[in-house]
């Protein structure tokens, strides 16, 4: 009957969803011990297996912001220069640069006998065709307003080649550094080829295969310029694994090298395993409690601070972030140009509680938008709820999907508290973008921050620059247009038999060349 | 004197509907039917299974709205009275359906089936016991019956109890579809007495429909024999059976068992 | 013979005494929810970052504390009230809208019936876990709702039921009896339409209340349905995932709970059906 038809159906819906539900609960990481098999189990001495938690969204360096791209082709390409620890730069595909005393023209003098891996030489009309692709309006990149200041490039002669600027502007060679600073073969170029899908650059190791879902493979380049030296892998695996549980289980089983998520939990268990060993490096993030400074009660001084006081830094850091590295300004512990200042506002109840008791806040409530599909900063914005609750400030939590994040809180300003992450930018004016002139998201404006953000973007020494932004950062630290909470770690879950493991924190990637396995 | 039921040129098409596709098979159920019944009189329809008598049933109280034609009880035309008013007058006119195990809710307890039709006719709740009581008792039964479930009962009482139900709103007129078809033999009788005891009380008028011709023309004044939904017969009860018209009607009689044994 | 008969007896016996669980664990559950202020020691939400990941046993915490130090048993008692509020909110809607649209579709026949059912089918042809997700989608997230948009989702089957019901009822004697009686349709309605649905409605409605639940714990899991720190178990359950190994009490519990409640409303309305035959 009808009737036994439709309860039979729902009964299986029922049961259906149950093992969905349980199958996402409990057995994760047997899934994932059958689906990574072994078929390269034969060849894997010579190759590393590295856990990744996504897939790109494409290969092509030009097309994306996305960090998974960066993480993926840095083995692929190279760029014309490369970030040293200080905020400097050293010599790679360009092996000398200089720039003109008005600051205007950058010359480059390229490295010889450089092959990308289709066999082509490098040559300084790459450059060129490199550049002008990213400018190019149907490749719709979203780093083409890095070079918004750029007249033009062209090509001196075979290996040298010259950027024209409009202005002087210094973080140019930040862009020159970033992943998507990467050198593609102009014949390529022209011919359209699909980079989304099949890298070709000149890089240690070469493309051979994406498998959505499943994995990027890639051989060692044997005509590497910087040379091979003994012991590289002959083979790199990506293999696309979104679950932490089955990546550390994978991990422990020797079945991944290395793996790009450890939760805490298993923090403790990966270090004391004799065959396993945790990589902790500090990101260049910055994870804020970000506050619109339009709000009519977060636009008073007094509130901010207060809120300020409320939240123990370090607390959130353990528990939400896997630890980390307080800060009291914009930018991450890490960089170069961090200035330390002291908190102006540190963790003090009482005094948050003062701070409120002498505002006009009136027990309304406040609301903390939060991108659900962010489990930190889920976690952190609970805590700080309660930390919030805890000085009589009443907030309620709003998780949103990343889309409408972007758009409402990251584009229109349509919140009150949000929490997130600041990615790491290799020159600091890319992180002050915006916090010149008031538009940016939390609706912070400073007479003083235009001026020196000026100054320091057409500024080339170094020492010069790092004395603009430590102004700059005293001045926010101050006037914490959002709570400044500090820098997490990046952690890494590694084989012990991994060596010579360098995460750079700024490109967010391994640095595929050196690395090796015992 | 005018008929209290008059029926002029009534009929009753059914067609198969989709929304998808608009089929044309239509069955043309009854066509066409013409007939009077006069006041405290029986009038007998027989006709073969499929003839249409039940269709002709439904459509003579719009349970089903006729195709065509008219019908007029008591001088006043149906199509008139538009739904509350066709509900009312259904009151007054009552049809009591071949099947007394269908015709009553299993779920219900026979007071409760009862009380429906007394609801119906507009009796307060607090009278509607003693109303039932007085309504079973008409039919031959009693006050112990009132809490019983349907099932408890044979097929006469069944009947019995549907007659009961039928009475309840006072009509005038009851059309009667096979009322004792479904019955054993023995039973038949019984129920045929109540009927006529009940007609002479109330002074009530009865169209008796049943595919035996010779139980209708036992208790008929007139007869009417429908044969593929038309009337190919029609008059006085002795006019009709002396000297049937059609081929239809002498084929009718000679299938009838009855006819049979009374010769 | 012998043997048959006790056989019959054992499987009779143990039927009543599931049947008794099953009870048992619903009212359990419905007294956490009525109760729960007064049932626990902690607030669901209270944290203590200095107590985190303690496991069951611990001094205070029968059931353990979990990543921020909240009290497990705490949540999963608060945590029953999503639960039931989305599945108390999905079947009223469901079952109220459902009913009375199959009732229409049925007794008016026509174009309206055939643009019901086309509707119904339409909505249930889609997987219900996402059609659920694209409502809660459009309709944000809240407790209220979540069973909203179960309840939209669940709107087809009791339209569909009833229907069928209905027009099996309206081909019985008993029911053109009572057209002919002259009885108003709400009344022939209410005395022999609904009598024989909502038996039928009630056991769909049991079985519609475990869906609902399921639905909302995936949806919570997913992060769309109850709000953090709010408790629910699918909440919980999602926020366990990652600690598993390390404390699997997380899991285990709430996973647990709402297995149970799950089951044991299955089971209710398989007894229930059952017992009203067919
Ligand atoms: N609801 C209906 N839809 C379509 N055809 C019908 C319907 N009711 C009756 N019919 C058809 O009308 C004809 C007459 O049926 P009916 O009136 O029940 O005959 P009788 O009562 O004389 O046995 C039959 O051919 C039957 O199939
Ligand atoms: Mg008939």
């Amino acid at each position: 009957m009808q009737m036994s038809a439709i309860s039979h159906k729902g009964r299986q819906g029922a049961l259906g969803v149950i093992v969905t539900l349980l199958l996402l609960a409990v057995p994760a990481p047997y899934r994932a011990l059958s689906a990574l098999g072994a078929p390269e189990s034969a060849a894997a001495e010579a190759s590393i297996r590295i856990g990744m938690s996504g897939n790109p969204d494409t290969l092509d360096p030009h097309r994306t912001s996305g960090t998974l791209t960066f993480f993926s082709i840095r083995g692929f390409y190279d760029t014309l220069i490369e970030p040293g620890e200080e905020g400097e730069y050293r010599p790679a595909l360009a092996e000398r640069w200089e720039v003109s005393d008005d600051g205007l023209i950058w010359t480059f003098e390229l490295r010889e006998r450089v092959r990308f891996h289709h066999g082509r030489i490098l040559q300084a009309a790459d450059v060129v065709a490199t550049f002008e692709r990213i400018l190019d309006d149907t490749i719709a990149s979203p780093h083409a307003r890095e070079l918004r200041r750029l007249k033009r490039v062209e090509a001196l002669n075979e290996r040298t080649v010259r950027f024209v600027l409009s202005e002087p502007y210094t973080p140019l060679l930040a862009t020159l550094a970033s992943g998507w600073g990467a050198i593609l073969p102009a014949d390529l170029v022209e011919s359209g080829h699909r980079f989304s899908v099949e890298p070709v650059g000149t890089g240690a190791y070469v493309f051979v295969h994406w498998q959505e879902d499943s994995h990027i493979r890639m051989r060692r380049n044997p005509e590497y310029w910087r040379g091979n030296e003994v012991g590289a892998p002959e083979e790199i695996a990506l293999r696309i694994i979104t679950e932490t549980t089955v990546q550390e289980q994978a991990l422990i089983a020797g079945q991944l090298d290395i793996i790009d998520m450890v939760s805490e939990a298993m923090l403790d268990t990966l270090e004391q395993r004799s065959d396993t060993m945790v990589d902790r490096t500090l990101s260049s993030l910055v994870m804020v409690l970000a506050m619109n400074n339009h709000h009519e009660l977060l636009q008073d001084l007094r509130v901010r601070q207060a809120i300020a006081h409320a939240v123990n830094k370090q607390q959130v850091l353990d528990v939400a972030y896997n630890g980390g590295r307080p800060v009291s300004t914009f930018l991450d512990y890490g960089d170069p140009f961090y200035a330390d200042v002291e908190d102006p506002y540190p963790y003090d109840p009482d005094r948050a509680r003062e701070l409120l008791d002498e505002s006009d806040y009136a027990g309304e409530t406040l609301r903390m938008s939060v991108p659900q599909n962010y489990e930190p900063h889920v976690r952190a914005a609970e805590i700080y709820t309660e930390m919030l609750g805890r000085v009589g400030l009443n907030v309620e939590l709003r998780l949103i999907e990343w889309s409408s994040w972007l758009s409402d809180v990251y584009q229109n300003s349509d919140f009150d508290l949000t929490v997130i992450g600041h990615t790491g930018k290799l020159d600091p004016d890319g992180r002050f973008a915006g916090y010149d002139t008031g538009d940016n998201y939390v609706n912070w404006h400073h007479p003083k921050a235009e001026e020196l953000l000026e100054a320091a973007r057409t500024e080339a020494e170094l020492e010069r620059r790092y004395e603009l932004y430590a102004e700059l950062q005293r001045i926010m630290a101050e006037e914490v247009p959002m709570v400044f909470v500090g820098t997490s770690y990046r952690h890494m879950g590694l084989r012990a038999s991994i060596r010579e493991f360098h995460m750079d924190p700024k490109l967010d990637t391994i640095d595929f060349y050196r690395l090796r396995k015992d | 004197m005018t008929p209290f039921v008059s029926v002029e040129g009534l009929s009753k098409t059914y067609t198969a509907r989709s929304l998808l596709r608009r089929s044309r098979a239509a069955t043309h159920a009854v066509r066409d039917v013409s007939f009077a019944i006069a006041r405290n009189t029986i009038m007998g329809l027989a006709g073969e299974s499929g003839s249409g008598k039940s269709t002709l049933a439904r459509a003579l109280v719009h349970l089903d709205p006729p195709s065509s034609g008219e019908v007029r009880v008591a001088g006043i035309p149906l199509a008139r009275l538009g739904r509350r008013g066709l509900r009312k007058a259904r009151r007054r006119m009552q049809i009591v359906f071949q099947d007394p195990h269908g015709a009553l809710n299993p779920r219900l307890r026979i007071k409760y089936s009862l009380g429906e039709a007394l609801a119906n006719a507009g009796v307060p709740r607090r009278e509607r016991r003693a109303r039932a009581v007085e309504l079973l008792r008409l039919v031959g039964l009693g006050p112990e019956h009132l809490d019983r479930y349907p099932r408890a009962f044979s097929g006469g009482q069944k009947q019995r109890i549907v007659i009961a139900r039928a009475l309840a709103g006072k009509p005038e007129f009851l059309i009667l579809d096979e009322p004792v078809s479904s019955l054993d033999v023995s039973i038949q009788a019984q129920i045929i007495n109540l009927l006529m005891d009940l007609k002479q009380r109330f002074g009530l008028t009865y169209l008796f429909i049943s595919h035996d011709l010779s139980l209708v023309s036992y208790v008929s004044d007139s007869i009417g024999i429908l044969q593929d939904g038309r009337l190919v017969e029609y008059g006085p009860a002795e006019q009709v059976l002396k000297q049937p018209r059609s081929e239809y009607t002498r084929a009718l009689f000679d299938a009838s068992p009855a006819m049979h044994r009374e010769r | 013979m012998v043997e048959d008969w006790t056989r019959q007896q054992i499987l009779t016996a143990i039927g009543t005494t599931l049947t008794a669980l099953a009870v048992t664990v619903l009212v359990v559950v419905v007294v956490f929810a009525v109760y729960a202020p007064l049932l626990v020691a902690h607030a669901p939400t209270a944290q203590n970052l200095d107590a985190r990941f303690q496991p069951p046993g611990t001094e205070g915490h029968l059931l353990g504390t979990d990543e921020l130090g909240r009290d497990v048993l705490s949540r999963i008692v608060y945590g029953s009230r999503a639960s039931l509020g989305v599945g108390g909110i999905a079947v009223l809607l469901s079952s109220s809208v459902g009913m009375a649209l199959g009732l229409v579709a049925a007794l008016a026949g026509g174009v309206v019936e055939d643009t019901i059912t086309i509707l119904a089918d339409a909505v249930l042809s889609f997987p219900t876990i996402l059609l659920a997700i694209a409502v809660v989608s459009v309709l944000q997230y809240g407790m209220l709702q979540v069973g909203a948009a179960i309840g939209v989702v669940f709107m087809p089957v009791f339209a569909r039921l009833v229907r069928a019901e209905t027009k099996a009822v309206r081909e019985e004697g008993y029911f053109r009896s009572s057209r002919a009686l002259g009885s108003s349709l709400l009344r022939t309605v209410a005395l022999h339409v609904l009598p024989n649905v909502l038996p039928r409605v009630v056991v769909q409605a049991t079985i519609t209340f475990a869906l609902a639940i399921v639905i909302e714990s995936s949806l919570a899991y997913l992060g769309l349905g109850t709000q953090p720190p709010n408790p629910s178990w699918g909440l919980m359950l999602r926020d366990a995932r990652n600690a598993l190994f390390h404390a699997p009490w997380l899991s285990v519990f709430p996973g647990l709970v709402l297995a149970l409640t799950i089951f044991s409303l299955n089971f209710l309305g398989d007894r229930l059906a059952e017992h009203l035959g067919r």
